[in-house]
């Protein structure tokens, strides 16, 4: 063994951290070496002073309980207040939307406050004055004249705005019921050819054709809004 | 926290008035980044590590200060009297000296540890801790001789 081996394995030693074999090896060199027994010396006086000295942690340990316990109960809080958010959203958009895009919800909710609930609002009922109400929108009205559903009539209609979008809004009554349809130019907000959702007590089915974009909703069932859609894209 | 003492005794000699701040600072950083411990490797030299690293960034590595021994223990024991010299003789060492001379020789760590934890060439840390021994002993030179008498 030699002195750099020594100097490295000296406060090994002196911590009594040594295999019996490496120790007996370290007190044979320090018995043949003057210089290394000398730092070992020192070493060993350094050592026990410092060792020796009481060291009082408890301000330390108190402290970092202290901290780490006020950050792990703030963590908590704030994944708590992040999912009670979250949750909160949740249940607004499905209370006020069922969960559905919102322009149907707006659909939904439109036919349920001016058709079903009859809310006041400025209607044609005039034929011709549809005709030019939908030609205005970019609809041909030869398309209107040809949609027909077996048992109702268009009974008037009106300009609206669902999330931001003009629509032309035709009502269409048999007398107990009315079903809405709503139209307007395709835009960017391209959706799939015919998709249905649920929206309260109502049913909204929407499709797009390349020529027309738009809603059917009834208030009878899913499968309903299902085929006037698919019969207002085959039609309109 | 059993780690804490050890970095308490070496914080000490880096310096005193800071050492309990020095600590909990460690404590809490290697807390918060306990996802960057590799299990398996040596967690004490990375609490060390992380000390040394808030040490240096404080820029106060030249400020050391020793927590003298009071002078009443100093009187009333040959113990005491020997920690106080010995205390006194490290703290006439630079911060470097001080700095290998805790790690190496009174925390055990090796000298490649060493060169982890103070972010320093292996070849570095070896000739400072032999200059250190060697300032060390010649401070305590006189007790030395006064022993081997």
């Amino acid at each position: 063994m030699n002195c750099t081996e020594v100097v490295e394995l000296v406060p090994l030693y002196l911590a009594d951290a040594l295999d019996p074999r490496r120790a007996a090896e370290v007190v044979a060199h320090l018995h043949a070496c003057s210089s290394c027994a000398r730092f070992t010396e020192t070493d060993s006086r350094l050592r026990g002073a410092m060792l020796a000295e009481p060291v009082d942690t408890a301000n330390v340990d108190n402290h970092v309980r202290r901290r780490i316990g006020a950050s792990v109960r703030f963590r908590r809080l704030t994944i708590g207040a992040g999912i009670a958010a979250a949750l909160m959203l949740a249940l607004f958009v499905y209370r006020n939307f069922g969960g559905a895009d919102p322009v149907y919800a707006a659909a939904a909710l439109d036919h349920r406050r001016e058709v079903v609930e009859h809310a006041r609002r400025v209607w044609v009922s005039d034929p011709d004055a549809i005709a030019a109400l939908a030609a205005r929108e970019g609809i041909a009205p030869a398309s209107i004249q040809a949609f027909s559903i077996a048992g109702y009539r268009l009974e008037q209609a009106k300009r609206c705005r669902l999330n931001g979008l003009i629509f032309l809004h035709l009502v269409y009554a048999d007398g107990s019921h009315e079903i809405s349809v709503f139209l307007r130019q395709p835009g960017s907000d391209r959706r799939h050819a015919v998709e249905t959702a649920e929206v309260g007590q109502e049913c909204v089915g929407a499709f797009e054709n390349g020529h027309v974009s738009g809603f059917v909703v009834v208030e009878q069932s899913r499968q309903r809004a299902t085929e006037l859609a698919r019969y207002a894209s085959s039609v309109l | 926290m059993p780690h804490t003492p050890s970095l308490l005794r070496v914080a000490r000699r880096l310096d005193a008035a800071l050492a309990e701040d020095l600590v909990q600072e460690t404590m809490l950083l290697a807390w918060r980044s306990f996802h960057q411990f590799r299990p398996g490797s040596n967690a004490r030299a990375w609490l060390f590590r992380i000390m040394f690293n808030g040490f240096y960034a404080r820029g106060r590595r030249n400020r050391g200060a020793v927590a003298m021994t009071p002078i009443h223990e100093i009187a009333a024991s040959p113990a005491a009297q020997e920690r106080a010299e010995v205390a006194e003789a490290l703290h006439s060492l630079s911060g470097e000296h001080r700095a290998v001379l805790m790690l190496g020789v009174v925390e055990g760590f090796t000298c490649l540890e060493m060169s982890g934890i103070l972010g320093i060439p292996l070849g570095t840390v070896m000739s400072r801790l032999s200059r250190a021994r060697e300032a060390l002993r010649a401070k305590l030179t006189p007790a030395c001789s006064a022993k081997e008498a």
